[in-house]
């Protein structure tokens, strides 16, 4: 079948497609690509169809089943859902069960979507690569030995093999961009605010940002509009009115101002990957966008600052995790402090012991002022770069990540080697904007290249406006990976 | 500013993370502390005096509500999840006197 979400929205709302029959191609779709690609962790098969029977009675009854009907959606492992498990990719949650859901998986089903899978991640979101995961890495649906990008690396693969749905990912450094980059779909980090975080599991809590990985711009357009707004439950997301970003996105690239920072082209960048975005840039300024080169003068004190707000965070969000309340327990243990240390060194994995040890070291007495302090004033000149620079610009488009998808077992004995990769999403979230990565073609060995665009806080829809109107004059973003469960369009090339 | 990363500071670390690591683990940390102390002393350059710093960058101040009560988790879903419970309460190793064995 292989729809995109919006023909599956109005199928559905026209009659041509039952809920039941679109929810049950996901989930063959899913079926058909996750042996190879070990990205979906749970397929709520069961649950789904029972759903999708429940919406298409409703729709039989005359009422109106929501903007979103008849789309299946999936959930990264560390947003809360009541089915099934929500683990984090950690062993210490292997068996935890949420009691409630995220405000935006409630969201999505009000708007008749369908919960029909989790997917994998590294543990807690700490990493790049989805090899990170206690339970074993996500491959790359364009080449198997590679990674998919993390930590959303799950929903990206899928994203990339599947087509028509919604994929909920988070975002903290780059953790949606950088997959949807490494798997060539659309991937947006929606501004701090602009969505609840309620039902996430925190890594920290001032970068943290729900969004989601799709096929396009507009289909982002499409879950964007019904995710974001302000939520009671999540005191940060802030009350500004939602537009509607899929009307935006019909606006074209004409008369917008993009920004080209000349500090997002690093020594070591991948000649093919500058050439693609070079290439994608021209295509912009063609269809009207004024392109000129901009500065954001701190980029390269982006990735310590980040290395240290995210891990002073971290190391006081994980904290919960402690062996008592829910979770991993150690079964030899004495006083109760040494009940929590073996319970969090059985439970954690390398990488969050790392994280969570540099932050606890950051906020310590004694460096807390020149570490922790030290790197929110940093944030503070990398955000005033940004405030700088919009001030001429509407966009900046950049690279998303300086690399393309690496081979599984490359970096993961280096942490320092793996945060490199982050280099260019990681300003993002230091600063609150939004960003999106778009595919823009590939290298010769066939791996995808990203463009990012970021906007103004609060300004997503021009950030999707210029991505759709790239999508309109090209066709990187309907190129067909080798593992897949659909088929491109006659006329198009695989 | 140049900090020595002995194994006491690793240590110490690792108690206050209370995360119980074995000597070997303790070698590897103590190696990734240098590194990552290297790798953020760039820092050192920039001069950030009478910059107020950022912790969230977003508009929002205090964000108040009415005080009123709403219904919340359950004790009984509250303890879905728990490792060891009793009644409605969370099980955990004696905390007063310095030793002690699973409840009371």
């Amino acid at each position: 079948m292989s729809r995109g979400l919006l023909e599956i929205r109005d199928a559905v709302r026209s009659g041509a497609l039952t809920v039941a029959d679109s929810i049950a191609d996901a989930i063959r779709q899913i079926r058909k690509v996750d042996p190879e690609l070990h990205a979906a962790s749970q397929v709520f098969e069961t649950e789904a169809l029972e759903r999708a029977s429940e919406i298409d009675r409703s729709i039989a009854a005359g009422k109106d089943p929501g903007p979103l009907a008849g789309v299946a959606f999936t959930v990264k492992e560390n947003i809360c859902t009541r089915i099934g498990l929500t683990t984090a990719g950690s062993r210490i949650l292997e068996s935890y069960r949420a009691p409630y859901d995220a405000t935006v998986v409630d969201r999505l089903e009000r708007a008749g979507a369908v919960c029909v899978a989790k997917t994998n991640m590294d543990e807690f979101g700490m990493g790049s690569s989805t090899e990170n995961s206690a339970f074993g890495p996500t491959r790359n649906p364009w080449k198997t030995t590679h990674v998919p990008g993390g930590s959303s690396g799950g929903a990206a693969a899928l994203a990339a093999a599947t087509r028509g749905m919604i994929h909920l990912g988070s975002d903290t450094g780059g953790s949606i961009r950088q997959p949807a980059s490494y798997c060539g779909v659309t991937g947006i980090k929606p501004s701090y605010g602009r969505v609840s975080r309620y039902g996430l599991l925190a890594f920290a809590s001032s970068l943290d940002q729900i969004g989601s990985l799709q096929g396009s711009a507009r289909e982002c357009a499409a879950a964007l509009s019904v995710l974001a707004g302000r939520d009671p439950m999540d005191s940060t997301s802030l009350d500004r009115e939602v537009p509607d970003y899929l009307a935006e996105t019909r606006l074209g690239a004409r008369g917008l101002r993009i920004g080209v920072p000349r500090e997002y082209f690093p020594e070591g960048i991948d000649p093919a990957v500058r050439q693609r975005v070079l290439e994608a840039i021209d295509v912009l300024r063609k269809l009207g966008a004024t392109v000129k080169d901009v500065s954001l003068p701190h980029t390269r004190y982006a990735n310590p600052t980040y290395v240290l707000i995210s891990g002073a965070e971290a190391s006081s969000n994980l904290a919960r995790y402690d062996g008592v309340h829910y979770g991993y327990r150690a079964e030899k243990h004495g006083s109760i402090v040494d009940l929590y240390a073996r319970s969090r060194v059985e439970g954690f994995g390398p990488e969050v012991k790392r994280r969570v040890m540099v932050g606890t070291f950051v906020l310590s007495a004694g460096y807390h002022e020149a570490f922790y302090n030290g790197a929110c004033r940093v944030r503070k000149l990398i955000r005033r770069d940004f405030e700088t620079v919009f001030q001429e610009v509407d966009a900046v488009v950049c690279p998303t990540s300086p690399v393309t998808a690496f081979p599984i077992g490359d970096k993961i004995d280096d942490p320092l080697k793996l945060y490199a990769v982050d280099v260019l999403t990681v300003p993002a979230n230091l600063a609150s904007v939004p960003g999106a990565s778009f595919p823009c073609g590939a290298t010769s060995e066939g791996l995808p290249v990203g463009i990012q665009i970021y906007g103004r806080p609060f300004e997503d829809g021009t950030v999707l406006r210029l991505g759709a109107a790239f999508q309109d004059a090209t066709e990187h973003h309907l190129a067909a990976p080798p593992v897949r469960a659909w088929e491109p369009a006659a006329g198009r090339k695989g | 500013m140049p900090i020595e990363v002995t194994d006491e500071l690793v240590r110490r670390i690792a108690s206050l993370s209370r995360i119980a690591i074995s000597p070997e683990e303790e070698r590897e940390l103590k190696k990734h502390f240098e590194k990552i102390l290297a790798f953020v002393s760039t820092f050192e350059e920039l001069d950030t005096k009478g910059i107020d710093p950022t912790t969230f960058s977003v508009e929002a101040s205090n964000v108040y509500r009415e005080d009123v009560s709403v219904p919340s988790l359950s004790v009984e879903d509250a303890l879905r999840n728990a490792p060891r419970k009793r009644d409605s309460y969370f099980l955990v190793p004696r905390i007063v006197g310095e030793f002690g064995g699973e409840g009371a």
